[in-house]
């Protein structure tokens, strides 16, 4: 039986677990709990200076989306949607072991890509308290 | 975009007379934790590790070895800032809250 190599290549993708387990955990808690009523994480940035963080929103978000409520999905946090995407996309290409992983990661991880990403973050942060 | 491609050794330059010092590893260039300390709400420090971060590749596979270590030094230590920053940040907002909160339910009952 190769079940030394099936365990091989279950090490080899440990950071697929850790994602999938973390997402599992999320849709879970997501689907039943509405960050507007239960007692859920709030933004100390929020907390602190009364502004908008570029994340804020992102759990009402995410419960529209698990409820059907596109319009509510878009409309809490425009941007998570940009980030969710390309924060995996970066777990990819920094952990998969594929070659696929490796030649993607020179494009995802390049010095544009990143600085391009900080600036919509900053410029989403800015404008959305200002708007 | 265009693509970086990574030095290539070739049997040119074992012929050639100069030796360059073997460079080592490629440094990590900790983008994963600067993004999560970002998310987890240190903006600041969190954005210069991500552009930091960002850099490095770029510099390594350009031949700027030291610089690429060096880089990747810098974002290490923000996000770390970053992470350490947004610990303080969190458990300062749960003790606050947490104490207002039984403050509020114990006076209430």
């Amino acid at each position: 039986m190769k079940w030394s190599r099936l365990g091989e290549e279950v090490l080899r993708r440990r950071y697929l677990w850790v994602t999938a387990a973390v997402a599992v955990v999320l849709v879970v808690v997501y689907s039943v709990a509405d960050p507007c009523r239960e007692l859920m994480p709030r933004c100390p940035f929020k907390w602190l200076t009364g502004f908008d963080c570029p994340a804020c929103g992102n759990q009402r978000a995410l419960y529209a989306l698990l409820h059907g409520d596109w319009a509510g999905a878009w409309r809490y946090n425009p941007f998570v949607w940009l980030a969710a995407p390309y924060a995996l996309l970066v777990v990819f290409t920094e952990y998969d072991p594929s070659r696929v992983a490796r030649r993607w990661k020179r494009r995802v991880q390049h010095p544009v890509t990143v600085t391009l990403f900080a600036a919509v973050t900053l410029v989403w942060w800015v404008a959305r308290n200002v708007i | 975009m265009e693509v970086i491609d990574p030095v290539e050794n070739n049997a040119a330059d074992a012929a050639q007379t100069v030796v360059t010092p073997d460079p080592g590893p490629k440094p990590n260039n900790h983008l994963v934790g600067a993004i999560l300390s970002t998310v987890f709400c240190c903006l600041p420090f969190g954005i210069a590790a991500i552009i930091y971060a960002g850099q490095v590749d770029g510099l390594w596979y350009n031949g700027n070895h030291d610089a690429a270590r060096q880089t990747a030094d810098k974002a290490r230590k923000w996000m770390w800032a970053g992470v350490i920053c947004s610990v303080a940040v969190w458990f300062i907002y749960f003790a606050v809250v947490l104490s207002f909160g039984l403050g509020a339910a114990m006076m209430a009952s």
